[in-house]
């Protein structure tokens, strides 16, 4: 019973940071949600997305003066009426969310106070809420396809599940070696990751589809694929790379710095935990009554795993995507810590945590993102816990 | 057995009494009653708090065990038998609580004591020492990694505070007790160097190590082949003539509380229906539920009328069969070792006839009928359908072939999958055989088939949670038919189930067999069943078939040894 509540409390705060990080513009923005100028209403918050798109173009009178100095008519700014890029000169310099700020009124106020340059600290928490989640999201959801699909072939599979002709072998082999040159290692540098990973898997099916017509009766022979062997040997390979310094390796080979790249290595070294709890669950649901008389009455294998094997598997894998998320937040956390993967204008918990190693005596820049980062990462090991009992 | 029918009060929730005189007129004051009673359970109700409320799984339960004495408890699964079990000993888990009557033991010492309103430390203290208790499962029961002579020791060490030596000398004499005739070697083996019958023997010794006043025994032979359920049987009756306890034996089969109860209570849905001594309560029961009872366990013939069938071409045919498993492997994968479990059989199936297989745990029968269907890839043989050898099938006659082979599986809680509806469940079969055109007419189909299977239009979109084990099973009958199988392997579909729900799903096969004109091969450790419905039978033992008859005269005249001891060993009593 206590265990239900806190699993539902954390689902509300979760739903509390979900909100922040899609409203995020309108909660924390130097434009006002709407204002009237000259007898003519704006809404300046949702005309930055069409002009981010390159859809539209500033009125030519908010580009000569700053938001707050406009001659509104009428306007309402935001909760916080600061960005989290945005520069405040007048209150540069580390002030304290106590202490004196130059500004026109409580409205103004920096309530969690500033950083170095001005910054408005508050304004960076809700504007780090939506990178925070979307790195637990997409690394997640990277680590989730990869780790569903090699768990599913290891578990379902084995190593006396999958057999094909033994002419496929070495027509394999030799695709192997060609689709990773043909899709990697030959094209221009122009070439996106979607259209090698295309090329790349079009060569393997090629040779795939040849082996089937190799002739003889050495090629004819079916033997068994040790789907299970060669996954777990994978899976070893991957534990045995440490994630930090694959990360460092990678961003400096990177030439832009960008927080995808982050999110999809992080996704790329994560998922072997995924598999592996995949696969001991498969293990266990393959041998049930339900997938024999399913192959009794004929189903092919694809429907078997697809319908009946996987959707009973999955509970543990939605546990460990929780605690995932969790760790991929915090991951990303120590990552801008070290000033990796971000760029350098945009803010993370992470970064300004690590702004606040130059002025140890500004607290507040150590306290609310590390709280923030706290409460993110323990309510996502929370319900992990909370699905662990209910699965 | 004289002081058991003066003991005898009659349970003040049952209304119908046989013979009135015989009530006490003050229950409480009776004279033999006080001094004699090792247990006393009067009223007790117990629950369980769950999310849909409160459940009551015992309410009402009244009765009386003298020292020696056996009480039989029978009743199907979710009657409260176990319950009632874990409330005597106080392990109901942590939602659940006695609200509420009593439940006096009087110790070994002579001293009564009112148990069910001990603290939970007071009530640790008379586990293993006063109260000690059997379980099902021999499997789990031992901790595997203790030798099995220190578990029973440490009962010893723990109750009576012996020394080592001590403590081992009377596990040595118990372990004789329990008719072991090597009780060293027990006394070093751990638990998986013992087979389930010795096990059991393990967990006895353990039981009456404390010398209890009161020994609990759930189901403790159910998890047994026959052969090892009657020499269980026996040692409890024989311990039961020396040691002065009482006995609480919970069963669902009525033929093993036949053999050892002195007493009998018959349970339904948390209530004692029927209580009294075992001769009054067999030979004439009073609540019909107690009548069904014995009527099903009974098991009448349900046979189809022969037809000449052996002169015929047969259906199913195996040839010299062997499936084997690689035990041992050396390290480039080549196999040293083989579990033979099916070991060159050759069997055919005639038209229109059910051939029962019979043997124990181990037998390898499951294995002949999933070879049978090439759901377990033989090593060498053949198995021909209609004349046709099915490994050599092309792809597309294969899956022809397929759908005329359906069988039917033990576990009616594992064959079904848990996120599909029952409808569904029998659709898709058909769906992907493309048996009927269109979606309507294959749920129509699908609800042709409920109803024929016993179930309701209303059970369509409902999930295997919401139902019990026989209409589960009767799902999986549906969901086989839907592909308008020829031949149908039924491996244990009814050892799963309630007597009661046994007869009825056998019915429904026989039913079925005749009005769709299919061929059976029955698969079952249950003599009594394969009998029943069975028109040739073969016997099983380590991958072979060692006798294979008509099923009369195998039960009248068993040829092999082997199955003169299996029937011998049948508590049903054939």
């Amino acid at each position: 019973m206590r265990r239900r509540r806190t699993a539902r409390w954390s689902m509300r705060v979760l739903y509390v940071l979900v909100f922040i990080a899609i409203f995020g513009d309108f909660i924390a923005n130097d434009k006002p949600i709407w204002c009237k100028v000259d007898g003519q209403q704006f809404f300046p918050v949702l005309k930055q997305y069409s002009v981010d798109l390159g859809l539209s173009g500033w009125d030519a009178r908010f580009l000569q003066a700053d938001w707050k100095d406009q001659p509104y008519e009428a306007v309402i700014f935001p909760p916080v009426p600061y960005t989290a890029t945005g520069l405040d000169l007048r209150n540069s310099n580390f002030r304290s969310p106590f202490g004196k700020q130059q500004v026109a009124g409580w409205r103004w106020r920096h309530w969690l106070g500033t950083d170095r340059l001005g910054r408005d600290v508050l304004a960076g928490l809700i504007a780090g809420t939506r990178v925070a989640l979307l790195v637990g999201l997409i690394a997640m959801g990277v680590a989730v396809f990869i780790g569903i699909f090699m768990g599913a072939l290891a578990g379902y599979f084995g190593d006396d599940r999958l057999r094909i002709r033994r002419g496929q072998v070495p027509a394999l082999l030799v695709g192997l070696v060609l689709a990773v040159f043909y899709a990697f290692m030959a094209p221009p540098s122009g070439w996106g990751i979607g259209l090698r990973l295309l090329v790349f898997f079009a060569i393997l099916f090629l040779f795939f589809s040849f082996g089937k017509i190799i002739p003889g009766k050495w090629a004819a022979r079916r033997v068994f694929v040790p789907m299970d062997l060669l996954v777990m040997r994978s899976i070893e390979v991957f534990n045995s790379i440490p994630t930090l310094l694959l990360l460092l390796a990678v961003v400096a080979v990177l030439e832009s710095s960008s927080i995808f790249y982050v999110m999809l290595v992080i996704g790329l070294v994560r998922w072997t935990g995924i598999a592996r709890f995949l696969r001991a669950e498969l293990m266990k649901v393959k041998k049930l009554n339900y997938i024999e008389a399913a192959r009794a009455m004929g189903f092919s294998e694809g429907r078997i795993l697809f319908r009946h094997a996987l959707p009973n598997s999955l509970g543990p894998v939605i546990i460990t995507t929780a605690f995932g998320i969790a760790g991929a937040i915090l991951l990303e956390s120590v990552l801008s810590f070290l000033g990796i993967g971000v760029g350098g204008n945009s803010v993370t918990w992470g970064s300004m945590l690590s702004a606040a190693r130059q002025a140890p005596s500004a607290w507040w820049l150590a306290l609310f993102p590390g709280l923030a980062i706290f409460v993110t990462v323990t309510i996502f090991n929370l319900l992990g816990e909370a699905l662990s009992e209910s699965v | 057995m004289s002081t058991l029918q003066k003991a005898e009060i009659p349970n003040p929730s049952q209304p119908p009494v046989p013979n009135p005189s015989r009530i006490p007129i003050f229950p409480f004051l009776c004279p033999y009653k006080s001094c004699m009673h090792m247990l006393t359970v009067k009223d007790l109700k117990v629950v369980y708090e769950t999310d849909q409320g409160l459940l009551t799984a015992v309410r009402g339960l009244c009765f009386e065990l003298a020292a020696g004495e056996v009480l039989g408890v029978v009743g199907e699964s979710g009657s409260g038998k176990t319950a009632l079990s874990l409330a005597l000993m106080g392990l109901l888990p942590p939602n659940g609580r006695i609200a509420g009557g009593e439940v006096r033991l009087r110790k070994t010492d002579g001293q009564e004591l009112r148990v069910d309103t001990l603290g939970p430390v007071a009530r640790a203290k008379l586990r293993g020492r006063e109260m000690a208790m059997i379980f099902q499962e021999p499997m789990t029961s031992l901790n595997p990694v203790f030798r099995c002579g220190e578990q029973v020791a440490e009962v010893r060490r723990f109750h009576f505070a012996e020394g080592r030596k001590v403590a081992k000398a009377k596990v040595l004499e118990l372990f004789r007790r329990v008719q072991f005739d090597d009780p060293g070697r027990i006394y070093r083996s751990y638990p998986h160097q013992l087979s389930g019958g010795q096990r059991q023997r393990v967990m006895i010794a353990m039981a009456l190590a404390g010398n209890p006043a009161l020994l609990i025994a759930d189901e403790p032979t159910s998890a047994l082949d026959v052969t090892v359920q009657r020499e269980i049987l026996l040692l409890l009756k024989a311990l039961q003539k020396d040691w002065k306890g009482a006995m609480v034996f919970i069963t669902h089969n009525l033929q093993v509380v036949r053999q050892i109860a002195d007493k009998v209570l018959v349970m339904k849905a948390g209530e004692a229906v029927e209580q009294g001594s075992m001769e009054k309560v067999f030979s004439q029961p009073q609540h019909p539920y107690t009548k069904q009872l014995i009527a099903d366990s009974r098991m009448p013939l349900r046979k189809t009328p022969q037809v000449a069938r052996t002169q015929s071409e047969p259906l199913v045919e195996a040839r010299h069969l062997k499936t084997w498993f690689p035990s041992v492997k050396a390290f480039f994968g080549k196999t040293l070792k083989w579990v033979k479990a099916v070991d060159d059989v050759s069997i055919s199936v005639f038209p229109g006839e059910t051939l029962g297989i019979v043997g124990e745990s181990g037998s390898g029968k499951s294995t002949l009928g999933r070879s049978l269907l090439l759901l377990e890839e033989p090593l060498s043989g053949e198995v021909r359908y209609q004349s046709r050898n099915l490994a050599t099938l092309e792809k597309g006659a294969w899956k022809k072939v397929r759908k005329d082979l359906q069988i039917i599986f033990q576990d009616p809680f594992a064959s079904l999958n848990p996120r599909l509806a029952a409808g569904h469940a029998i659709m898709e079969p058909m769906a992907v055989h493309g048996i009927f055109a269109t979606k309507k007419e294959r749920e129509a189909e699908a609800l042709r088939l409920l109803k024929l299977v016993g179930l309701e239009e209303g059970h369509f979109h409902r999930f295997p949670a919401a139902f019990s084990g026989g209409q589960r099973q009767r799902i999986c009958i549906a969901r086989a038919l839907a592909l308008q199988p020829r031949f149908l392997i039924c491996d244990e579909c009814v050892s799963a189930l309630d007597v009661t729900v046994q007869a009825q799903i056998l019915d429904l096969l026989m039913h079925l067999k005749i009005e769709l004109g299919l061929t059976y091969i029955f698969i079952s450790h249950d003599l009594a069943v394969v009998r029943s419905i069975s028109d040739r039978i073969a016997v099983m033992k380590d991958g072979k078939v060692v006798e294979l008859g008509k099923a009369e005269e195998l039960f009248r005249n068993p040829k092999h040894p082997y199955t003169k001891s299996l029937l011998e060993a049948s508590v049903a009593g054939i």
